[in-house]
Formats: structure tokens, sequence, C-alpha cells
């Protein structure tokens, strides 16, 4: 019973996970709308009835429109793909470069010098920030002032720093890792037998993480979604941001979940119903990938029933 | 005459000099240079958080907006400008000079209520997301309320962000669906700022991250051979977890805590400006609006990143003591 019931969160989580990313995939053309169609004000001279954006959910918009008269669905479909590239794209780069850095620094005989950073004063200050800083000039365009990049080039420009204020902290945690897993008896027989540096990382520390790092890669996407919806928030969001000087709003550019969620947060408390379509997508996301853990940790033996008192 | 300079063991082997020095009183003043090196550490230590702090307000003016060399050529002579003029304002107060718009201020007088709502928001979700921890991971364990503990688990790997949004949407609704005006959603220009929301906010992710922590730590602790001897014996259980496992599962709580204060003022920036409360972020967040005489001024910045630090490090103080008062009533023998 235990097995099947490990089995059915991992296989409902991945299920899950790969329905989101073929949504991405094909969602351009499977949207009922294109994404700049936009609803005209209608007048209906038998009821006296005018019809204007925002629309709630019809037919028509499956989950209403917003208040430029745009499907909501179309929008969340056309930007599926920049948040699940960017949430796991940056995830794996991080983990990629902060992984092997770090099973690299762990194999070395010599310790490094101990570093003078407190790690506890630096703490404090929130890594986001770096990104806001550096991003908040050259993110914005309206009618009075065009970013000099692209929306493409924006949308590199902030994954990269992204994924570079990630590394030093995984590459921390895979140190210490291996350093651990290298006093193993294991190791210093193929180290006597003169193993080469190569030989170990591949046949016995990249085998011997390899749970340790699908984990932390889950926990990882995680980070990088709450990096992107924090800025978000802040209006900078993942792609460039226009500022529509007539209705004062702040548009996403590319539609990313945590963009229409920014943009409609100024709307909270008059039209809530905007935000539920996006953080309904995002909330799918995080349960995918927390069944996922969840499955893999079962799978592992980590998660243990609690003992009887 | 003091000759401390080479330790020499008798031939007996035990721990006395061959001045009549013991090695424990040797190695108590070698500490004691050591301590001199521990300082400078420290030193450097802080001299790296200046920098830090000082890089991090630069970072906006690499950009050179509106010209055509987007990147500012000249970044690094700015860099060491900015500096130097900002330790040659701190005498004579110009470093603490900002515009709000047009209007200039002073942010010396300034901080004072900024940094005081945060604290106040800040300590009292931290303080009370410890209590509430301590109380309910072992009474999770005790209770075998396992689908709780999978709840906080989830709610935990929510991110904060999401977390913060779905609360504060969730109470729109509650409020759109009741029409009673019970639970204050954000703060008007001059209103009273709400306070349940944010708190619960502030606390709510410093509680799930903390109780996750001591469930699975009491846990663990539960299966360690020492517990089995006390039920032999006949000790209740209630006294058990008294007695043995939270002096055991503190240790552990005490080396969360500075995650516990980065998380509460990681999550200040977004709380202050979802509930609109005027505190230390708004300094950081504010540029000065589109007509700003300086947008980005760096002393501005610098002087709000080191308050930010303060106010993280006394959160953390907050916390500490906490808990040493918690220790020190559970497990003083």
């Amino acid at each position: 019973m235990t097995d099947q019931r490990r089995n059915r969160k991992l296989w409902t989580g991945l299920f899950l996970l790969s329905f989101l990313v073929s949504a991405a995939i094909a969602g351009p053309y499977l949207s009922p709308h294109d994404r700049n169609d936009e609803m005209e004000m209608t007048y209906i001279p038998e009821t006296g009835e005018l019809i204007s954006p925002p629309l709630p959910p019809s037919e028509k918009y499956w989950l209403g429109t917003d208040r430029q008269g745009r499907d909501l669905l179309t929008l969340l479909l056309y930007g599926a793909r920049y948040t699940l590239v960017a949430a796991l794209g940056i995830a794996f780069l991080r983990l990629l470069l902060g992984a092997i850095g770090g099973m690299l620094a762990g194999l070395r005989k010599k310790k490094p010098g101990r570093a003078i950073l407190p790690k506890g004063l630096i703490g404090g200050i929130p890594p986001f920030l770096i990104v806001y800083f550096f991003m908040f000039p050259i993110n914005f365009s309206s009618a009075l002032f065009q970013s000099p990049f692209s929306g493409w080039e924006l949308t590199l420009i902030q994954s990269a720093l992204m994924t570079v204020i990630g590394i030093p902290a995984l590459f921390l945690v895979t140190r210490d890792k291996t350093r651990i897993l290298k006093q193993k008896d294991y190791i210093t027989a193929a180290q006597t037998m003169g193993a080469g540096k190569r030989h170990i990382l591949m046949k016995h520390i990249l085998p011997g993480l390899r749970e340790d790092l699908s984990l932390l890669y889950l926990h990882e996407v995680v980070t990088v979604i709450n990096l992107i919806g924090q800025l978000a928030i802040l209006k900078v969001f993942l792609g460039g941001t226009f500022f529509n000087m007539d209705s004062g709003t702040f548009n996403s550019l590319t539609f990313e979940w945590a963009g229409l969620i920014g943009k409609e947060q100024m709307m909270l408390e008059h039209m809530p119903r905007f935000l539920l379509a996006p953080l309904g997508a995002y909330l799918l996301l995080i349960t995918s990938l927390y069944l996922i853990l969840r499955g893999l940790e079962e799978r592992t033996g980590r998660n243990r029933p609690t003992p009887r008192m | 005459m003091c000759s401390l300079a080479v330790p020499i063991l008798n031939g007996n082997g035990n721990n006395r000099l061959s001045n009549g020095l013991t090695v424990e009183s040797f190695q108590g003043l070698h500490k004691g240079a050591l301590n001199i090196r521990k300082v400078g550490v420290y030193f450097s230590g802080l001299a790296v958080v200046f920098i830090a702090c000082s890089l991090l307000a630069f970072l906006p003016r690499l950009w050179n907006p509106g010209s055509p060399d987007i990147w500012n050529p000249s970044v690094l002579s700015d860099y060491v400008e900015q500096l130097r003029s900002y330790l040659y304002g701190i005498g004579t107060g110009e470093s603490f000079l900002y515009y709000s718009g047009v209007k200039e201020r002073d942010f010396s007088e300034d901080i004072g209520s900024y940094f005081s709502l945060s604290f106040l928001y800040g300590a009292g979700a931290g303080l009370a997301a410890l209590l509430l921890a301590v109380v309910l991971g072992p009474w999770l364990v005790y209770k075998r309320k396992g689908w709780v503990a999978e709840t906080m688990q989830f709610l935990g790997f929510i991110p904060d962000f999401l977390l913060i949004m779905l609360l504060q949407t969730g109470a729109v609704f509650l409020y759109h669906a009741t029409g009673s005006q019970a639970i204050k959603v954000a703060a008007l220009a001059d209103g009273d700022p709400p306070v349940l929301l944010p708190m619960i906010s502030f606390g709510l992710i410093p509680a799930v991250h903390l109780v996750r922590n001591l469930y699975e730590r009491t846990s663990m602790e539960l299966e360690r051979e020492y517990i089995l001897t006390a039920r032999s014996k006949g000790v209740p259980t209630p006294w058990i977890y008294i007695l043995h496992i939270y002096r055991n599962v503190l240790p552990y709580l005490k080396a969360d805590l500075s995650k516990t204060a980065a998380l509460i003022t990681g999550n200040l920036f977004i709380i202050e400006y979802l509930y609109n409360l005027p505190g230390i972020t708004r300094l950081i967040l504010f540029h000065g609006g589109p007509k700003a005489k300086e947008p980005f001024a760096f002393p501005l910045l610098f002087n709000s990143f080191l308050t930010l630090l303060l106010l993280y490090a006394l959160l953390y103080l907050c916390l500490r003591i906490l808990t040493a008062l918690l220790e020190w009533g559970v497990a003083h023998d």
C-alpha cells in the first residue's frame, strides 16, 4: 500500500508539471484569442445595456477579461513559457554551476582559508535587492521613456543576474556535503587504489549526491519563483514593465504570471477577481513541485513516520 | 621574570611547564592573543558589510538611462566620489539630507518613525512566531497530528510572496462577501495602519519555518535511547518533554534564529509595500518620485541599508533573548 501511495504523489506531481509544460509550449496555438485582442465596448439597443470590459467569466472568455478587454486565459497561456522557462531554467543553471564548483572545492585536499565575510550580518540584506536596483533603471518603458533593451534582452539580463546571485549558496551546500561524503571509507579506498579526481567525482561523489541535488533543485525552483514574485510586486516585471500613463497602470510586456499579479495588485481592493487566475496558476505549479518533492523524499526514505510515544 | 616563550613539558608527563605555569594558563594567554585576531576579523567583517552596502547603494548608478552611452562610462570614479563625499558629509550633516520630491528632508529626523514601525511589526510577529513554534512543534509530535505538520510543510514550500498575496486576496474576498471591515487590508494616506493582517503575514512565514523545524527535531530526539530509559523508569510523558526534549531541541532553535530574522527582514519589503505601511523599506524603495531632484540618491540608500542591517541585528537579538529566557526556564540545573 505504501508503495502505491509513494508512486501516487510522485506521479501526480509529474503529471501536473508536464501538463503545465505542455500548456506553455502549445499555449499560443491553443489560446482562444490573440494576446493583443481587446474586446470593443458594445451597446445593445434592445436592452439598453452597455457591455464594457472587464467582463466576468463567460463562454467566450473562460476566465473573464482584464480592464483592457483582453482574455485572461490567453494572457496566462502566453505568459506560461516565460514563467516556466525562467523558474526551471534559472534553478537548473544555478544548481549546475554551484554544484560543479562545490564538488570540486569539496574534493580539494587543502581547506581554503576562512572567509572573513560575516555571514550573520550580510544575511540581513535580501538578495532580491541586488536584482531590483540593477534592473529598475532599465526595466521601464512608457510613452515618454523607452527602455534601451528589448523584452528578450531584459529577460536574459535579469535571468543571468538571478542565476549569479544564487550560485554561492549552492556552492557552499554542495561543498560541505562533498566534504562529508569524501570521508567515507569507500572513497578513501578508491583514492588509495589510485583513482583520479575525475573518477571519484563521476563514480562516487555524483551518485552519492544525486538525491540531495534533485531535492535541492526543487527548492531552488521555488526560491527563483519567489524572487520573480517579489520583484513583480515591486513592479519590476520579468521581460520589461510598460507604464501606461493614461490609465496609470504597470503592464507586463511578457505576461509572465508574476507580472500579471503585480499588475492587478493595484486593483486588489476593488476587483480581487483579476488576481485569482495568476495566483491559481502559480499555486498549481507549486503544488506539482511539492508533490514531486514529497514523492522523491518518500522514495528515498527521508520521510520517516513519527515515532510513537 | 616571566618566560613564556617556550612551553616545555617536564619529564613526568603532567601538564606543568618548566617555569611553573600550567598548560592551561599558557593556553589562556594564547587565547588572549587569538582574541585580538578575532577582533581584527570582526572589524574587517564590518568593513566588508560597509563596502557591500555602499556597492548596493551605488548599483542603480551603473546605468545612464536616456543617454547614448547606456553604461555609465565613469563608474569607478563616480563610486569613489560618492563614497568620499558621503564620508565628508557625515561631519557636516549633508550625508543625511535627502529630497522628497523637491522638498529637502533630514534622514536623522525622519528615520525614527520609519524604523520603529518596522521594528514593532517585525519583532512582534517574530516573537509571537517563536513562542507559537515552541509550543506547537513538540505538541504536534505529542498529539501525533501528522496532518497538521504536513500542512505546515506545504505552507512552508509556498513562496513567501505567493502566501502573502493569497492571504491579502483572501481577506479582500472575505470583506466583499460579508461586507464587514473587521480586517483592515491596507493603510490609507493618513489613517491608522492595519495591524492584524500584516502581523499575520509577517509572523506566518517564520512560524511555519520554526514549527516545521521543531517538529522534525522533536521527532528525531524521541528516538534517542535516553528517552526510552526515562520511560522505563516511569517518568511521565509531559515531564520527558519538559526535562529532556526541550533542552535538547533548543540549541537547534538557536542556530535557526538568524534565518528567522532574515525571513522577516526579507519580507519587510513586500509586506510594507502591499499594506502601504510607512516603514523603513519605504525609504529604500522610494526613488524620489518622477519629479525627483535626485533619483536613487546614494546617501539615502546607503543610510537606509545600514539601518536595515541594524534592524536585522535587533530582531535577531530579541529572538535570542527570548530563547535565552526559555532556556533559563526549562534547561537550568
